[in-house]
Formats: structure tokens, C-alpha cells, sequence
């Protein structure tokens, strides 16, 4: 009995030695979980405030402007009510606040129509000459009764109303009431027209603000436009003269650190809730505009999925640390197994038995795992300081609670693991028993508590199928989303213990096996599997989660920067993208195309086309080297895709690489005009070339003049060139241009008729020096459409100029283009002025008045073939193979044929509405319909190495580029850390896996030493010993690897659509794909499952002694 | 059968050195039952290891079946092993794991013989040592008696020319012991296989082909059954104690 009782420190001492591995990985274990834990938890502190100070950064998005109708007595307490409600809603936050009066507006003059109006705004604003220089004059004083109240003026406002310094302004209030004069003092600009404090000025920072707006009367409505000029700043001594105050305003800035630093959800709350109550405080109400409360709560929900992911970290790491815990503490009872039998049966108690073990855990946790959170804090402060990792100064270097909170765990978890064998050990006869039964005991050991867990499993997956973070932004009170959070672990959890379950069926099955083989090493393996199944679930239920939560990591990495690639590519549609808002000229585009450094360009325009629409004209040729469409939004393959609107050009291509175009043309007599009159009521028409270029751009190009003498000239056309065209370039169309015949009462209704010949058409390859014979006869052209009108000749009662009497002027007129032997000819009557009466009545200047006269080739279809996106389907209930008309930024109207939909288009956000055509397609129907091109504004190109390349200065061009996108948005800590935390567990996962299933190997090596020398003096030799252990410990482990890579990668598939969100807490566009990197994947589970196994064969080989082993034993 | 000349086999060196064996010779018939005696500790186990190349002598040298043993390679040494000679162990050397017919099916699955056949012969040598209706048990589950049958079934399973005991009976009681021996003198005669096993039991020295006495690493005497030979010349000689 002395000897139970004396289970002392020597006992424990000796005791440890002889378990020293089994401990030491238990330490390890330990360690490595809270260091790593240390770490993780003080990012996942820091990162926080660093992401949201990084968000609330800019001003623009933090300010909050206000504005109210109020009178004097009552702006003084708004702006009370304003400070008291905000610095409630934001305790401990600094803000700025300025406000400024406004009188009501001073009306200098009005149309009689009331369409146009000039007005002028008196205001006081706070703090405003500390932003302005007095650039003349003097500052307004306080004005005397009766006589005019002085101001300052805008410098800009002041000049653009002829006024200056000493200049009196009169006029009433747009409502009525009595006159008001304001007297010019002083003129002022402001010192930085973009600061944010020019938020509080109601008129433009320029000081003049254009509205324009419809009057609606009785059944008719006219456009109207306002100009104010200001503010007219006066003297706030004024508003207790003269002026009344009408209005106030007040711009509020809040400091970004504090608010980064609180709890973003509650302060996002309470902004709401403060700009609520603010805007019903007066009695017409406050109107607040400001983007604080969304910023607030996105970033609210971005921190609650930050500090979720963190948890899910946290929670997997638990997990293996946990497998790995009990697999050695499992050991260490089974090896000390004979020991406590004799204990128990020299008479201890159980508590007796479990009090050394308990002492010696708690021993253990608390040392190692105070040395990892230490060893944590310490590393977090050398990763921070890593590139990637950057949160200096938001690192306080103090060890946080939640780092301690984790050792705590870790310590009662080791505890509980082993305590718990001791507290169930037996007798010495049923420890015998129970190494030789196993199996029977497996089923047992597991019932109860593995169906719980496998139920909520069930129950977790359930709730990660189709979850999305966004939808569920509740703050609860932990500040994470308990279902993103916990329910992977969960998962995992249940996961693996169906594999676990499934062992003893088959160990039932490997039993039934071995006695049908006939080798030794096969039948071994069966036996093991069979005989020893807790054994050897051990080790593979710590594989299975280790490669699991390695496998989550990695897949949840991986499918993160997809996602940030994919954004970053959907936005701007190319490696670059470049912009000029109002188009370039023709031969601009080519420069941008080809710029050094660009691999592939399409260009392309894009334009408006109502109701949130828009049109993508592009390049269909070069689109599939240019635009970055992922593969999964378009339902056909992207090349088939683009295949769908590849034009079919029209026109005749001109052969070659010409530097030069000729085409022989005439204008000659026709029908009962004479040759006389021809020449001389036509003269020499100016014509203008279409030729389009290979990428769709037109170029409308200057041909010389063709006389009307009836005799073939050649109409020379000097070609862009290889360098600003894409070649090969078509003639698409001729315009004829020249002055209208004058008014000649001898025609009437019809002008001097002609006859346009088309004769051919040929190149040269050279600038100067003759042409090559003829590629083509005019007679091509035949097919092509004739046109002939006059922009300013008024045409008769039926002219687009209805509230125009009826002139006796005529248009044009071109008739049908006909062959005529090898030319194609085109029979026109020129038409004429309207009589000098007419004209005189007009104010019509004949001078100015040209006739055009047009051929075009004509498209096969009268639409274009388009992709739309879904969005823009649904939107106007249209579907494949419809056809609608619209209208590019409200230009002529073309109609579209839908011949394939995307789910998404590159740039095109809001509500997904776009239709995108060939450039070329449309510009060739526009031209067909005599309508100008569409200007080329947009350049998507593929670059080396993604860089901007050089591009021509002076055009307006904007840039942006994929790269920068990609770099914003992993640069925000708050969504990258959780994600590298991730990481971070999966590297850990396979340590501690290595670790963990390194030892039970051991183990099981020190275990079978006995066996190895029966098998040694029975002729089994160490390599095939050796062989055996391999593929006992394989054959296991490596089904559990590919077990737990199948249960991280059905884990990636629910976990992460569910928490790829951008910084506003929106789901990304386009959606998250799930990317598992399967060859790192597989390489670690295999590291995890066959390492350890092949170090093990390794030692067998290197030091076998059966007979000292065997002397061992006999003793 | 069995040829050591000179053999001897020193474990460590220097001061430490323990000479366990110090120049041992003798020759075994085959199909001799031979008997080693000598006290704990006197070279017994170290002996039969050499014999059974589980271990190098250190000079000297064995012949089994007139092949020098020392001579052979790692893997000539596991075939003999395989095939020709066969140990018993104190300990019984179980695979624990294993059921009695199991562990006695060891052998003949490293031999590679067809199932059906195995079990036939599994179910004969379970029979011929008295087990078979405990050939589902574990060893765990077996008295030492049985698991000694066990062993010697596993032993005999694999046919072998040369049984090598190592005190077999050592760990059982006297009463079992004897039967174990008893068991042990019926199967060698039955199989006609050449036996070596070092014993104390008198009852085997009795009715062994010959005795081998040896003493701190020497053979001390040799006794055939016709009486005492001089162990002069076979080796130096020690105190006879019997
Ligand atoms: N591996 C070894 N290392 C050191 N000494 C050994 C070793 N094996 C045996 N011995 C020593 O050799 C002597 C003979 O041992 P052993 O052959 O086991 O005798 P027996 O079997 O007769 O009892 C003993 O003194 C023993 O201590
Ligand atoms: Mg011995």
C-alpha cells in the first residue's frame, strides 16, 4: 500500500523517462497548437482596426453633409442637436463640424418664358476666409439699414456676371418680397477647390451651379435652366438686418483612427440610427447625405467574416491539435497499460491512478503552452514586420487573452485526454484482454459519442450549402457568424468519423481475407487492420483531419486569390484597360493598339443605351486575345462565343498593303440637263472616301474633287498606312459633296439632273508614282446603296422642320445604282435653293448649303449579331434569337440580333445589362445607314507582363490595369490575414500530423520489436520486414489521406462561396470559384501519410538484433 | 547434422568484455536428440543463436546440414532458417495478434504453401500437440502449456531438419513442464527431425542421443546415451560436476 501511496515526484520523474517520446510530442503538440494560436489571434486583434482605418481613410467617405430649411433661431439649436446627436452615436470620436447659413436666394433676372433664370446666394459660411484668398476688395462689414448689403463674390461667379468690385446687384427673392440689393466688396477664390470643406457650399466650389429642369403647365412642359452664382458671402451680422435665413447647412468629419479602432457594427448602428433621428429633427427635416452608415456596414460585416474566418482557424486547428493529442496520449496509456493494471491490482483507486497523470499534464500544458503563446506574441511580432503580413503599428506586442484563452484550452484538453485512460483502466487479466480484443471493444468505445457529432455534422453541412456570409451579417453577440464559424469544424469533424466507423465492417472484412492468402506480408496487413482496429484508427483519424484542414487551407487560399484575380480581370476586361471618354480620332487608335509593350488589342466603343444599359462594341476578331472572360460565364466555349458576332465585312477589300486608293469616277449630263448646266450648277464635288480597317475603325478620308465635266477622273485617296491601320482596310462608301444649285425657276420641283459612273477601282503600294492596273470594276458596286441629301435645305410641308412654312426649295435625289457594261452608275438630280424670298425668311445662307450625295456597301443583314447578358434578358424579356433596336448614347437607332448570352460581361456591373457586337458589324451598318461611326473610346490590351505601356500623351486617356486592381484588393489586411491565417493552419496541420502519426509509428515499432525477432529467427529478413511495416502503415494512412483531401475539398466546395466577399461584405463579381491546388495538395497529404512511414522502414533497416531482442524478452 | 569447431563469441571488449563462449566443439547425428545443460548464464542461449545464425561466433565455426553457417550470406542464413532449422523459444515467441492455428500457419504462409494445404497441416500439428480444440484462441487467452504446444506445432509445422529449444519448459511449473518435454521426446521421434535443446530436465536428459554440459562458455563434458566421453581433447576441461 505504501508504494501506491508514494506515487511521488521520482515515480513521476521515472516514469516520464521511460515515455519520454510519447511526452515530448504531446509538448510539441501543445506548443505548436498555442504558438500558433498566439499568432493567429494577434493578427486577427490587429488586422481588424488596420482594415477599417484603411477603408475609412478617405475623407470622402467618412464626411457627412446636412442641410436644412430653418430660420436663424432654429439653425443655432440644429447645430446643438447635430453635435449632441453625433457625439452620442460616436462615443470617443473626434469630428469636425462646419455649418453655414444661407439666406434665400436674390433673383437678378428672368426670361419672360420663365425658361431662364439668373439668381444669386447670400450666405454666411463658418471658418470660410481661412480657405479663400481676398483676391480684391475687402471682406463684407455689417451692412447699415437702407443701404445695400455688402458681399463677396466668387472671382469666377463675379466675372462670368460682369461685376465687379463697388457693383450693386438688385433683384427679389424668386418667391416674392422685396427687393434686395447686394453691394460688391470683395472677390475671393478658394485656396483648394477639391477640399472636402467645400461640401458645406450649396453652390458649385467653381461658384456658379447650372440646374436644368422642366416647367410643367397645363399639358405642356418646357425645359428650364437656373444659374446661380455664390455664395454671395455677407456678414453673418446681415441675417440679423435685411436677410432672413432660409437654410442651413453643415458638413460633419469624423476621425478615421477612432472609429477604426471601436466596434465598427455598433458604430455603424448607431450612425444609422443618429442620421434617422437626425432627419426627421426638423420640421421639414434634415437632408443627410453621406456614404458612412454603408461604409460602416460593410466593414462591420467584412470584420464579423475576418473574425469568423479567424474562429474557423482557431477551430480547425483545435481539431487536429486534438487528434493528435489523443492519438499520443492513447499511446502513452497503452503503453503504460501493464503498469496500472499492476497498480489497480496492488489496490489504487482510479483517482490514485489518474492524479500522477493529471499532475503530469497540467505540468506539461502549462509549460508548453506558456512557452507558446510566448514563442507566438514574439514570432507575430517578426511576421509582421514580413512583407505580405504588413500591420505595423497596429501590433501592441502584448500578449492578448484570447492567445491565453487558447493555451487554457489546449491545457484542459491535454488534461482530459490523458486522465481519461487512466480513469477507465482495468485489471491486469482484462488489460491482457483487451490488447487481444480490440475489435470487439472498437464498437463499443464509438457508439454514443460519434453519432452525436456525425449528426451535427449532418446538420452543419446542411446550413453551409448555399450559406452566404452576406446575407447574414447579424453581429450577434461574439462579433462572428456562428454558422461560418463553426460549422467546418463540424463538419470535419463528423467527416471523419465515418471512415472511422466503417473500420471495424472492414476489419471484419480483412479478417474474412486473410485466411484465403497466401502471403505472409499481405495476410499481416489484413491482421493488423482486423486484430488492431482503435490502433490503428488512431493515426488515421489524425491524418484524415490533418489533410483535411491542409486541404481547406490551401483550397480557401487558392480560391481567394482566384477570386481577387477574377475581380480584378472583370474589371478591367484586359491586362489594361484604356479610356478616352469622348473617343479619339481614327488614326489616334492605332497608336494605342500599337504601342510598345502591347501582345493583343481589341479596341472598341462603348456606349450608353438607356435603362442601365449599355453597348460594348468590340473587336470580335481580337477579343479572344484581348478580353479576360472567364471560361464559366459564357455557356459556349469563349471562342465559339466570339465566333457567334464575327462580322462579315462588307465593301471591297483592297488588295495588298496599298499606300494608295484611285477610283475612276465621272460625273456626267443626264436626261435634259446640259453638259453646260452640269458643270456649272455641280462644279467639282469634294469627295470623302469610307474606308473601314480590319479592327471595324472608320476612316472617313479625303479623295480630292471629282469635276462634273463628264470626263473619268481618278479620286485619290492617300491610305493611314500600315502603322495607324489594321490592314487589310475595305472602301465601304463615297460621299459626293458640293455646293446646292441655286434657286432657278426653270427647274421647279427637280434640280439639274447628272449621272455618276463608277469606273474602277485600283492601288499602289507606293505614295507617289502610278497605279497598278485596275483590281476591280466599278461595275462591283452595283449591289452597294445609293443616298442623296441635304442637311440644309428646307424640304418642303413634310420636312423635318414642322413649324416651317412651305419652302420652294428642293432636295436631292439619288436613283437606284445600275450596272453599266463594266461600271456601275448612279443617276442623281441635284436639286436647288429655295427661292431668295424663302431664303431671305429663313436667314438661309446658300453658301452653307451642301448636298451630299453617298454610295455604301450595303450589310447582308440589316442587324448585327450581339451577346447579351443574362441581366439584359431578363430585363427586356428578350431571349436568344430576338432581335430589339437601340440606340448608343440616344444616336440612330440600330437593330440587334441576340445570337448568344453570358451570364456576365467584364465591366459591366450594377444590374448586368449589356449587349455586346462586333465594332466593325456596327460601324458598317451605321455607314449603310449614313450614320457616323462609332468613336473608338475604349482599348482593351494584353501586355508584356501586364505593365501600361507607352502611350500617346494628349489624347485624355485614362488607365487602369488589372495588376493595380489585384494589388487593391489583397492589400486590404481584412480579407487577406484570415485567409493566410488559413494557410497558416494547413502548413501547421501537416506538422502536427507528421508529428503526431511520426510517433505512433514509433510506437508501434517499439511495440512489435518482440514480433520482428520471432519473424527474424522464423527467416523473415528486415527489408521484408521492413516492406511490411510500409505497407501495414500505408495501407491505412494513405486512404485516410485521400480521405481527408476528398473531405477538405467537399468542405472548400460549401465553405468558400460562402465567405468570398469583397470589402463591402457583397458578394464578388463574378462569383468565387472554388480553386483546390490538388498538386501541393496530394504532395502534403502525402507527406502527412507516407513520411513518417518511409523514416520508420528507414530505422528498421539500420539497427535489427534479434537475439539481443529475443534475449530481452526472456527475461 | 550439426558441426561446431571452436567456437567462441565475446560480447564488447576491453574491460567490460564477457567471454560467453570459449572454444566450443562438438558434433551432432542427425536425427539425434541432443540435450544442452549448464548453469544460467553459462553460453546455453548464445549457443543455440550461433547454431541457428541468429548470431556470429566470434572465431570458430558451425556446420548445419555441411554448410558452414558463419560462411553464409544475410539472406542464405534466412533461408536455412526458412527451411531447415526451427526454434522454440523460452518465451513461446507468439505473435500475439495471431490465433494458435494462425501462428502455427506462419511458417507455411512464408514457405508459400497453397491455403487448403496449410490448413490441413495446421489442423495435423494442432492435433499432434494436443491443442486443436484451442486453435481459434489467442495466446493471450492459452495457459503456458498451450501456448508452448503452440509453438512447438509452429515449430514442426514448417518440417524442419534441425529443432532448436531454448529451455522450453522454463517458464512453466513442473508438472506442465513434463508434459511439454514429454510432448516435445514424442514429436521428435515422430517426425524424426534432429533436435538440440538446452534443458535442465532430467527427464530428457535421460533419454536424449546425447548431453552437452556446458560450463562458463566451455563444454564441459559430453555424455553420449552409451555413458561419459572424456571432453579431453575436444576442448580444455573443466570441473565435472555430474
Ligand atoms: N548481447 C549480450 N551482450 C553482453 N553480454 C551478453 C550478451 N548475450 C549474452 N551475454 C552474456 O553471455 C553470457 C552467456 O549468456 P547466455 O548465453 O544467455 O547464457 P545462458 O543461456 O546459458 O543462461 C552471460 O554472462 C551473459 O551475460
Ligand atoms: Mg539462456
Amino acid at each position: 500500500m505504501r508504494s501506491v501511496r508514494g506515487l511521488g515526484l521520482t515515480f513521476l520523474a521515472r516514469r516520464a523517462r521511460a515515455s519520454s517520446l510519447l511526452l515530448a510530442c504531446l509538448a510539441a503538440t501543445v506548443l505548436i497548437s498555442t504558438g500558433l494560436a498566439a499568432v493567429l489571434w494577434s493578427f486577427a486583434v490587429a488586422v481588424i482596426p488596420q482594415g477599417a482605418g484603411s477603408a475609412l481613410a478617405a475623407p470622402q467617405g467618412r464626411v457627412m453633409k446636412l442641410t436644412g430649411v430653418t430660420n436663424a433661431g432654429e439653425a443655432a439649436a440644429d447645430s446643438k442637436l447635430i453635435r449632441g446627436t453625433l457625439r452620442e452615436a460616436w462615443p470617443g470620436v473626434r469630428f469636425q463640424m462646419q455649418s453655414a447659413l444661407w439666406a434665400e436666394p436674390v433673383q437678378l433676372s428672368i426670361t419672360s418664358s420663365g425658361t431662364y433664370s439668373t439668381q444669386i446666394q447670400p450666405a454666411s459660411l463658418a471658418g470660410l476666409r481661412a480657405r479663400v484668398t481676398l483676391t480684391a476688395g475687402k471682406w463684407p462689414g455689417a451692412p447699415r439699414p437702407g443701404s445695400p448689403v455688402p458681399v463677396a463674390l466668387p472671382a469666377a461667379a463675379a466675372s462670368r456676371l460682369h461685376v465687379g468690385l463697388g457693383s450693386v446687384l438688385t433683384g427679389s427673392p424668386p418667391s416674392g418680397g422685396p427687393k434686395v440689393s447686394l453691394l460688391v466688396t470683395g472677390l475671393f477664390q478658394a485656396k483648394h477647390p477639391a477640399a472636402l470643406y467645400w461640401g458645406v457650399d450649396l453652390v458649385a466650389s467653381s461658384g456658379i451651379t447650372v440646374q436644368h429642369y422642366t416647367i410643367s403647365t397645363a399639358g405642356s412642359s418646357e425645359p428650364a435652366t437656373t444659374v446661380s452664382y455664390g455664395p454671395a458671402v455677407l456678414n453673418p451680422a446681415a441675417f440679423s438686418g435685411g436677410l432672413a435665413v432660409t437654410q442651413a447647412s453643415w458638413l460633419v468629419l469624423p476621425q478615421a483612427n477612432a472609429m477604426a479602432h471601436g466596434n465598427v457594427f455598433a458604430l455603424a448602428a448607431r450612425t444609422t440610427q443618429a442620421v434617422s433621428k437626425l432627419s426627421v429633427a426638423l420640421p421639414e427635416g434634415l437632408q443627410v447625405t453621406s456614404r458612412l452608415p454603408q461604409l460602416l456596414d460593410g466593414l462591420g460585416s467584412t470584420s464579423v467574416l475576418a473574425r469568423s474566418l479567424f474562429t474557423i482557424a482557431a477551430l480547425m486547428l483545435l481539431l487536429v491539435a486534438g487528434a493528435g493529442l489523443a492519438l499520443a496520449a492513447r499511446l502513452l496509456a497503452s503503453l503504460r497499460e501493464d503498469e496500472s493494471a499492476l497498480l489497480r491490482a496492488r489496490g489504487a483507486t482510479r483517482w490514485q491512478l489518474a492524479r500522477p497523470v493529471l499532475a503530469e499534464a497540467v505540468l506539461l500544458g502549462v509549460a508548453a503552452g506558456s512557452a507558446g503563446v510566448l514563442i507566438g506574441t514574439r514570432l507575430t511580432g517578426v511576421l509582421a514586420r514580413l512583407g505580405d503580413l504588413r500591420v505595423e503599428g497596429h501590433l501592441s506586442g502584448s500578449i492578448t487573452s484570447l492567445a491565453w484563452l487558447s493555451a487554457l484550452v489546449m491545457l484542459v484538453l491535454c488534461a482530459a485526454v490523458m486522465a481519461w485512460p487512466a480513469l477507465q483502466a482495468v485489471t491486469p487479466g482484462a488489460a491482457r484482454l483487451r490488447r487481444a480484443r480490440q475489435a470487439r471493444l472498437a464498437g463499443m468505445a464509438w457508439a454514443g459519442g460519434d453519432l452525436a457529432v456525425l449528426a451535427l455534422a449532418v446538420v452543419a453541412v446542411w446550413e453551409l450549402r448555399g450559406y452566404s456570409a452576406v446575407a447574414h451579417p447579424g453581429p450577434g453577440s461574439l462579433g462572428i457568424d456562428p454558422v461560418v464559424a463553426i460549422a467546418p469544424a463540424l463538419a470535419l469533424a463528423g467527416l471523419t468519423l465515418i471512415p472511422l466507423r466503417g473500420l471495424p465492417l472492414l476489419a471484419r472484412l480483412a479478417d474474412k481475407v486473410t485466411d484465403y492468402e497466401r502471403r505472409l506480408a499481405a495476410a499481416m496487413v489484413s491482421w493488423q487492420i482486423a486484430r488492431q482496429p482503435i490502433r490503428q484508427a488512431g493515426p488515421a483519424l489524425l491524418v484524415v483531419i490533418a489533410t483535411a484542414t491542409t486541404t481547406l487551407g490551401l483550397a480557401g487560399y487558392a480560391s481567394w486569390r482566384q477570386s481577387v484575380a477574377d475581380q480584378a480581370a472583370f474589371t478591367v476586361g484586359s491586362d489594361v484597360r484604356v479610356d478616352a471618354v469622348d473617343g479619339v480620332p481614327p488614326t489616334a487608335a492605332g497608336r494605342i493598339t500599337r504601342a510598345p509593350g502591347v501582345t493583343a488589342a481589341t479596341v472598341g466603343s462603348v456606349a450608353g443605351i438607356g435603362h442601365g444599359g449599355e453597348l460594348i462594341a468590340l473587336d470580335a476578331n481580337t477579343a479572344s486575345k484581348a478580353i479576360l472572360l472567364r471560361p464559366d460565364l459564357s455557356p459556349l466555349p469563349v471562342g465559339a462565343l466570339w465566333r457567334r458576332i464575327h462580322p462579315h465585312p462588307i465593301g471591297e477589300t483592297l488588295p495588298g498593303a496599298p499606300a494608295r486608293l484611285a477610283i475612276l469616277a465621272a460625273i456626267g449630263r443626264r436626261g435634259s440637263s446640259s453638259a453646260a448646266e452640269i458643270r456649272r450648277y455641280i462644279g467639282s464635288p469634294t469627295a470623302t472616301a469610307w474606308i473601314q480597317d480590319a479592327t471595324g475603325v472608320i476612316y472617313q478620308l479625303p479623295a480630292g474633287r471629282l469635276p462634273a465635266d463628264g470626263q473619268p477622273h481618278a479620286l485619290v485617296v492617300t491610305l493611314p498606312g500600315r502603322r495607324l491601320a489594321s490592314y487589310p482596310l475595305r472602301l465601304i462608301g463615297l460621299t459626293l459633296s458640293f455646293v446646292v444649285p441655286p434657286y432657278d425657276r426653270s427647274y421647279e420641283a427637280l434640280g439639274p439632273t447628272a449621272t455618276l459612273t463608277i469606273e474602277s477601282l485600283a492601288v499602289s503600294r507606293t505614295a507617289r508614282g502610278p497605279f497598278a492596273a485596275p483590281f476591280r470594276h466599278g461595275d462591283a458596286l452595283s449591289s452597294w446603296a445609293s443616298e442623296a441629301y441635304s442637311p440644309s435645305v428646307p424640304t418642303g410641308p413634310s420636312g423635318a422642320y414642322g413649324q416651317i412654312p412651305t419652302t420652294d426649295g428642293v432636295g436631292p435625289f439619288a436613283g437606284l445604282v445600275r450596272r453599266a457594261g463594266q461600271a456601275a452608275r448612279i443617276p442623281f438630280q441635284a436639286g436647288h435653293d429655295p427661292s431668295p424670298k424663302i431664303q431671305r425668311e429663313f436667314g438661309f445662307d446658300a453658301a452653307q448649303a451642301f448636298d451630299q450625295l453617298m454610295i455604301t456597301a450595303q450589310p447582308a443583314t440589316a442587324s448585327v449579331p450581339a451577346i447579351a447578358t443574362d441581366g439584359f434578358l431578363a430585363a427586356n424579356r428578350l431571349h436568344l434569337g430576338s432581335f430589339t433596336s437601340v440606340s448608343p448614347d440616344g444616336g440612330p437607332g440600330i437593330t440587334v440580333h441576340i445570337v448568344a448570352s453570358v451570364r456576365r460581361f467584364p465591366t459591366v456591373f450594377g444590374q448586368n445589362r449589356a449587349l455586346i457586337v462586333d465594332y466593325g458589324a456596327v460601324n458598317g451598318l451605321l455607314a449603310a445607314n449614313l450614320a457616323q461611326p462609332l468613336p473608338v473610346t475604349t482599348w482593351w490590351l494584353r501586355t508584356v507582363g501586364g505593365r501600361v505601356p507607352r502611350l500617346p500623351a494628349g489624347l485624355g486617356l485614362s488607365v487602369v490595369t488589372t495588376a493595380s486592381q489585384r494589388a487593391a484588393l489583397l492589400s486590404n489586411p481584412l480579407l487577406t490575414a484570415p485567409r493566410q491565417a488559413m494557410l497558416a493552419i494547413g502548413v501547421v496541420a501537416v506538422l502536427l500530423g507528421v508529428l503526431g502519426f511520426s510517433v505512433s509509428v514509433a510506437a508501434s515499432l517499439r511495440a512489435r520489436r518482440t514480433q520482428s525477432a520471432v519473424f527474424a529467427a522464423l527467416g523473415i529478413g528486415k527489408t521484408a520486414q521492413a516492406a511490411q511495416l510500409c505497407l501495414e502503415q500505408c495501407v491505412l494512412s494513405v486512404p485516410a489521406a485521400a480521405a481527408g483531401l476528398l473531405a477538405g475539398i467537399g468542405l472548400a466546395h460549401l465553405l468558400v462561396p460562402a465567405v468570398t466577399l469583397t470589402t463591402d461584405a457583397a458578394a464578388p463579381v463574378p462569383w468565387a470559384l472554388v480553386v483546390v491546388p490538388l498538386g501541393p495538395a496530394v504532395a502534403l497529404a502525402l507527406v502527412t501519410a507516407a513520411a513518417p512511414v518511409a523514416a520508420a522502414a528507414l530505422s528498421v533497416l539500420r539497427r535489427p538484433d534479434p537475439a539481443a531482442q529475443l534475449r530481452a524478452e526472456a527475461v | 547434422m550439426v558441426i561446431a569447431d571452436g567456437i567462441r563469441r565475446t560480447f564488447g571488449s576491453g574491460h567490460t568484455a564477457v567471454h560467453a563462449l570459449r572454444g566450443v566443439s562438438f558434433t551432432i547425428e542427425r536425427a539425434q536428440l541432443v540435450a544442452l545443460r549448464g548453469r544460467s548464464g553459462s553460453g546455453k542461449t548464445t549457443l543455440l543463436n550461433i547454431i541457428g545464425g541468429l548470431d556470429d561466433p566470434t572465431s570458430g565455426s558451425v556446420w548445419v546440414d555441411g554448410r558452414e553457417v558463419n560462411r553464409m550470406t544475410e539472406r542464405e542464413r534466412l533461408a536455412l532458417r526458412r527451411d531447415r532449422v526451427a526454434f522454440i523459444f523460452q518465451s513461446f515467441g507468439l505473435v500475439p495478434m495471431l490465433s494458435a492455428a494462425e501462428n502455427v500457419g506462419v511458417p507455411l504462409r512464408i514457405a508459400g504453401l497453397r491455403p487448403t494445404e496449410r490448413r490441413e497441416r495446421v489442423a495435423a500439428m494442432l492435433a499432434l500437440t494436443g491443442v486443436a480444440s484451442h486453435a481459434a484462441h489467442r495466446p493471450d487467452e492459452l495457459s503456458g502449456g498451450q501456448q508452448q504446444r503452440v509453438a512447438i506445432a509452429r515449430a514442426l509445422a514448417g518440417r524442419p531438419g534441425l529443432l532448436i529449444a531454448d529451455e522450453p519448459t522454463s517458464q512453466l511449473d513442473l508438472e506442465t513442464g513434463q508434459q511439454i518435454m514429454e510432448l516435445l521426446l514424442s514429436v521428435v521421434r515422430s517426425e524424426g527431425v534432429t533436435a538440440l535443446v538446452a534443458t535442465h530436465d532430467e527427464a530428457l536428459i535421460g533419454v536424449a542421443d546425447q548431453v552437452i554440459m556446458l560450463e562458463d562458455g566451455s563444454v564441459a563434458g559430453i555424455q553420449s546415451a552409451a555413458g561419459v566421453e572424456s571432453a579431453a581433447g575436444l576442448g580444455p576441461v573443466g570441473a565435472e560436476g555430474g
